[in-house]
């Protein structure tokens, strides 16, 4: 034991010994570079950091994906034809509402909004915490994690019907409406993956988390492209 | 600005709040993956992987308090992912060589020598295992949390690595190392 001690304090001292202590500065200064470019992912599924996907994930993800693409696309359809999503509270178009609105006026708005929910998301969060796919977390405290889920998948839902019905100015119709389009897809996915996870199938769960991805980056586009402030 | 204030501004978007957030931690993230892969260029790699990602990813972390061991499983997959590219772009047997060490005053260069071909040779399991364990002084049950395994495989693995060590630094005399990659 003793000798083992002593091999771990000798193994501890060479390896504070070889750490080079300090970072090349290059390394925060590419890093920036690429960051520049990355967009942060919106929606709240991913509660944990990217996994590896096994082939059965895998299939489930390109599955799901697809399914995604083709919600997405349907919706913008039925968004246009009706300014509503299924299973979304209607709310006034925002092309009727939208006249003498400036982009000043609506990122004034809707960063009002956004700053406004961060508290909740924050509080929702705690509630969630971390653990929810891991299969070690016991039961009970599995299913008010998913109740949390839920909840902020709700608050989620009518921050985004709110933004939706802002006054928007003309020249960003078009990606709102985009936007929009991929709200109630993303909810569904978050959805199916509160159900797998009750199923016990984390790591299918994992791979719809992935596949939000694609959706979360139109959200993060929009956001970018008109300087709007992330909302939660 | 404590560190949790900072996470909670970054993950809103806020790069600034970011940038000084991870200043405060490259050297360490750095000093990490350069113990367990032994090459300064893909510690740098894997060291701005992490870094890119934690940007993209950080909305999904749901306790600021937790940023540190959440980082540090980002790092730990990065390192993993760029040790795993480089055996499949190393020669399936290679001489092993240790960075020359400088002498010091208890003239235990030989030691030296023999903890680097010592580590060497473990796989990248021990290797990160030592390495948090033992350099950055994480707890058994943080280590397993960080690599994502039981605490018991943790344990078991320091047990290995360690052992592996002792009986490195027990062989005195070795001829040319060399290393078979699978």
């Amino acid at each position: 034991m003793n000798a083992g001690r002593d091999v771990e304090r000798l193994i501890s001292t060479w390896l504070v010994e070889e750490s080079p202590g300090r970072a090349p500065d290059r390394i925060l200064a590419n890093a920036a570079g690429t960051i520049d470019r990355t967009r942060q992912r919106r929606f709240l599924a991913a509660w944990r950091e990217p996994v590896s996907i096994g082939l059965r994930g895998f299939a489930a993800m390109a599955a799901v994906l697809i399914l995604a693409v083709a919600g997405a696309a349907w919706i913008g359809r039925s968004t246009a034809s009706s300014g509503t999503a299924p299973n979304q509270t209607p709310t006034p178009s925002p092309a009727s509402t939208a006249a003498g609105v400036t982009l000043a006026e609506y990122r004034t708005a809707r960063d009002a909004i956004c700053d406004a929910a961060w508290p909740q998301r924050q509080s929702l969060d705690a509630r969630i915490g971390d653990g929810l796919t891991d299969p070690a977390t016991p039961a009970a405290e599995r299913a008010t994690k998913l109740a949390a889920l839920a909840d902020e998948i709700t608050f989620e839902r009518n921050l985004a019907n709110q933004l939706h019905g802002l006054a928007i100015p003309a020249a960003l119709h078009t990606d709102e409406a985009v936007w929009w389009s991929t709200v109630a897809p993303a909810f569904a996915m978050i959805e199916q993956e509160i159900a797998l996870i009750q199923q016990g199938k984390f790591s299918e769960a994992d791979a719809v988390d992935q596949a939000i991805t694609p959706l979360s980056s139109a959200a993060e586009a929009y956001e970018s492209k008109y300087d709007l402030k992330p909302c939660p | 600005m404590t560190n949790v204030e900072l996470v909670d501004r970054a993950r809103r978007g806020d790069r600034q709040a970011f940038d000084a957030l991870v200043a405060g931690m490259v050297d360490r993230l750095y000093s990490i993956a350069r113990l367990i892969l032994r090459d300064a260029d893909r510690a740098e790699d894997a060291t701005q992987e992490t870094l890119v990602r934690c940007w993209r990813d950080l909305p999904s972390l749901r306790e600021p308090s937790r940023f540190d061991a959440w980082i540090h499983r980002l790092l730990i997959r990065a390192v993993h992912d760029e040790f795993r590219a480089q055996r499949r772009h190393s020669a399936n047997i290679r001489v092993l060589h240790a960075e020359p060490s400088q002498p010091d005053e208890s003239g235990s260069v030989a030691l030296r020598e023999e903890l680097q071909l010592g580590f060497a040779r473990l796989t990248f399991e021990h290797r990160s295992v030592l390495v948090l364990r033992l350099y950055l002084g994480l707890s058994i049950d943080e280590t397993a949390a960080t690599i994502g395994i039981p605490a018991g495989t943790a344990k078991s693995r320091l047990h290995y690595a360690t052992e592996a060590m002792r009986l490195a630094l027990e062989a005195n005399a070795r001829p040319p190392v060399r290393e078979v990659s699978a």
